[in-house]
């Protein structure tokens, strides 16, 4: 991984469209301002990691995963 | 009253006041807008989310706090507006102003884990919900269903 050190309102330029400006630092967050062609998206990796757990949880469902689901519940609440 | 057609249920009736608007859809699923609460005496604590467009979309979802019972939402301002929170300045409570549902992934042999890093957050009285996202929190989007391992008989 390439790591650069970088002060409010420096950049670094990512091939030959994409301009990223640090705004603003405190000790908990970094605010970024994005400069990019429209075709390129720039997302927040959690959406990213969030869309593909939706389409997994989605996948799986089926009659058989709902009542695997539902008797594991039912074992759950059994005290033990 | 409405009838939805549903790959898991087959065709069902419903009352509108079970349907939940996503404004802005879910990440992966940006076109679907509306879902049906499903929610029967026999399956609690299981919310069934279920796609009123898409019949085998289905998502399968428990209250966040039925896995975490200390389980609180960080809502930006803007969440807040979109859930027709904005009025209020009290902070929302859960179970009144919104309810949180972590959706499952359930696969043979694995864990059942539970979405938490990103709750869908329902307004109880807008009925719009949004996906949120809560990074910071320590939360995953796989976080185990303690002792609920789908793989024992």
């Amino acid at each position: 991984m390439l790591v650069i050190s970088r002060r409010p309102g420096e950049a670094v330029l990512i091939g030959p469209g994409v301009e990223v400006t640090v705004i603003d630092v405190t000790t908990s967050r970094v605010r970024l301002g994005f400069e990019a062609p429209v075709e390129i998206t720039i997302l927040r990796k959690e959406i990213q990691i969030a869309a593909a757990q939706n389409l997994a949880a989605a996948d799986a469902v089926s009659p058989s995963t709902v009542g695997l689901l539902l008797d594991t519940l039912r074992r759950r609440e059994v005290p033990k | 009253m409405g009838q939805c057609d549903t790959t898991q249920f087959g065709v069902i009736d419903y009352d509108e006041a079970a349907v939940v608007h996503f404004p802005a859809g879910l990440p992966a699923f940006e076109e679907e807008r509306q879902f049906l609460i499903v929610e029967q005496a026999e399956t609690t604590p299981v919310v069934f989310l279920q796609s009123l467009v898409t019949p085998r979309l289905l998502f399968l979802t428990v209250p966040a706090r039925f896995v975490d019972p200390a389980y609180v939402p960080e809502l930006t301002a803007a969440e807040r507006q979109t859930l027709g929170l904005d009025d209020s300045e009290d902070i929302p409570v859960e179970g009144q102003d919104l309810v949180s549902l972590a959706i499952l992934t359930v696969k043979p042999g694995s864990p059942i884990t539970a979405n938490l890093l990103a709750p869908v957050v329902i307004g109880t009285r807008s009925r719009r919900a949004i996906q949120i996202i809560q990074p910071g929190t320590g939360y995953s989007v796989s976080h185990p269903l303690a002792g609920a391992t789908a793989s024992c008989s």
